[in-house]
């Protein structure tokens, strides 16, 4: 897709993992371009490598070789403080497993990003306003332990867009999750990206929740074949 | 007082010589000399008595057999029986005189000429020795060193114990700190907040158990003594100025428990930061 408007763009990407005696090429010149307000979806069997590359467009992981831009800005060779900058102020992180710290309350774990940014505003109110998104302001004061799958994932999506990301990076969100909740998450997804503009990047399994996306790319053995 | 005026000047039956530190106790803020004590039981009546304070002593060296007692000095009914066979001879020596070449000089002329009857000087010591003697007879070097073997015991299960426990809790947050990463936290960050967390922590739980030791040792009347069966009814100190044995030995362990918990909390604090978030975040 060419477009001037590329909030994520991936030039020659690859990724080998190297032991003593085994290398593994993970990535194999990826190339992408994903457009501000985007919400493609990623497919392909496992340790296809896409979770990797979720990773690397998430500033997680770094890539062996090739060069990424996101919001225009090149990530090569940002020190780990400015990288932990730019996860907290550009993206926001759903994974399947929800990662919800199991000590903090759900306000809290709302919080958490709040916590290492310079974001204005009062903390706990602009986390209820995350909370209330989602749907879940009546649970603020439950431990994790106390949620359900879906109402976890949804306290990890009101997590995610706490800070005000342009980018949400989630991988495989429904994994989890029975399809009725599936569809619930998706439904959440797809209104941040329709009604916030927000740019969603996902890694599913699931045929039917892709097709609902802009775009779907599919993977196989590291490489983009289609 | 000086010794030179207690010497010259002997106490009466019911007369009394304190030191500073157990005047004060006594008698906070006001003047001990001429304040009574009363006895609990007099020896020679069976009832109690009053006695009377008529000097304080300052500046005492303590020794460690000695350590733990009031001074006290009083008078004391001579005792025909004993008092031959065990009467001692204090001599004072001038600061130029070295005392090794004096007990060295002294003991063949005492041998000679101190002697009277069956009655001879039977031994001359300095008082270091003296010290070291009554130290040995009492074991009390043995018994010191069992209570240093038991402490350093202590002290290093206290270090070892709190490193381990921290050293567990610190990386079983590993998937806590792949989290926190990802949501924005530098290295620096983690780790300066597992640090602050486990010196908050302790500090918590040692101010708790700081406080139990200080209610347990009021409760048990430790800062003040027990009353001993001198026939007076004086107290022997626990300890030498509890409130200041307090503060120090609490500040000794606090910093003892902060270098245990900052060691047991750095070093897998800074490798969990350090683990990649994708390998902290594995799901598989």
């Amino acid at each position: 897709m060419e477009s001037n408007n590329n909030i994520i763009s991936l030039k020659g990407i690859n990724k080998v993992y190297r032991t003593k005696t085994v290398e593994t090429q993970a990535l194999e010149d990826i190339n992408l371009d994903v457009a501000d307000g985007e919400i493609i979806s990623i497919m392909g069997p496992s340790g296809c490598g896409k979770s990797t590359l979720l990773n690397i467009i998430g500033l997680l992981d770094t890539p062996t070789s090739g060069t990424i831009e996101l919001c225009g800005r090149p990530v090569e060779g940002l020190s780990d403080k400015q990288l932990a900058a730019m996860r907290n102020k550009t993206l926001g992180f759903v994974f399947q497993s929800f990662h919800l710290i199991s000590s903090l309350n759900v306000l809290d774990n709302v919080m958490l990003p709040l916590m290492y940014g310079h974001h204005s505003g009062d903390r706990k109110a602009l986390a209820r306003e995350a909370l209330e998104k989602v749907g879940l302001s009546n649970r603020m004061h439950h431990m994790p332990s106390q949620l359900s799958g879906g109402q976890a994932q949804r306290v990890a999506i009101a997590r995610a867009i706490v800070g005000d990301p342009k980018i949400i990076l989630a991988d495989e969100p429904c994994g989890n999750l029975d399809s009725r909740m599936g569809a619930e998450i998706m439904n959440l997804l797809h209104s941040l990206n329709r009604d916030d503009h927000r740019t969603i990047v996902m890694v599913t399994h699931n045929e039917e929740q892709a097709r609902d996306t802009d775009r779907i790319l599919h993977f196989f053995d590291g490489r983009q074949v289609l | 007082m000086t010794v030179e005026e207690i010497s010259s000047k002997p106490l009466g039956d019911r007369e009394i010589v304190l030191s500073k530190e157990m005047a004060e106790r006594y008698f906070p803020g006001r003047n001990a000399i001429g304040q009574y004590l009363i006895s609990n039981i007099d020896r020679e009546t069976g009832d109690t008595s009053k006695i009377k304070v008529v000097g304080l002593v300052s500046g005492v060296k303590w020794h460690s057999m000695m350590r733990s007692y009031d001074l006290v000095v009083k008078s004391s009914a001579p005792d025909r029986k004993r008092r031959l066979n065990s009467t001692k001879i204090v001599l004072r020596l001038n600061d130029n005189i070295d005392r090794n070449d004096f007990i060295a000089a002294f003991k063949p002329w005492a041998a000679k000429n101190l002697c009277e009857g069956n009655y001879f000087v039977q031994s001359v010591l300095s008082y270091d020795d003296v010290i070291r003697k009554t130290e040995n007879d009492y074991r009390i070097h043995s018994q010191n060193t069992l209570k240093y073997i038991l402490g350093a015991f202590f002290v290093v299960n206290l270090i070892l114990g709190t490193i381990g426990c921290f050293w567990l809790q610190t990386r079983r947050r590993v998937e806590e700190i792949g989290i926190r990463r990802s949501f924005g936290a530098t290295r620096g960050r983690i780790v300066r907040m597992l640090v602050s967390e486990s010196v908050i922590l302790a500090t918590a739980a040692f101010i708790i158990g700081d406080l139990i030791y200080l209610q347990y040792a009021l409760k048990e009347g430790l800062d003040q003594g027990y009353v001993n069966n001198n026939g007076l009814n004086l107290v022997d100190n626990w300890i030498n100025h509890f409130g200041q044995h307090f503060i120090i030995v609490s500040a000794g362990v606090y910093l003892i428990i902060i270098v245990a918990v900052i060691t047991g909390t750095l070093i897998p604090a800074v490798k969990a930061a350090s683990v990649n978030p994708v390998d902290a975040l594995r799901d598989e």
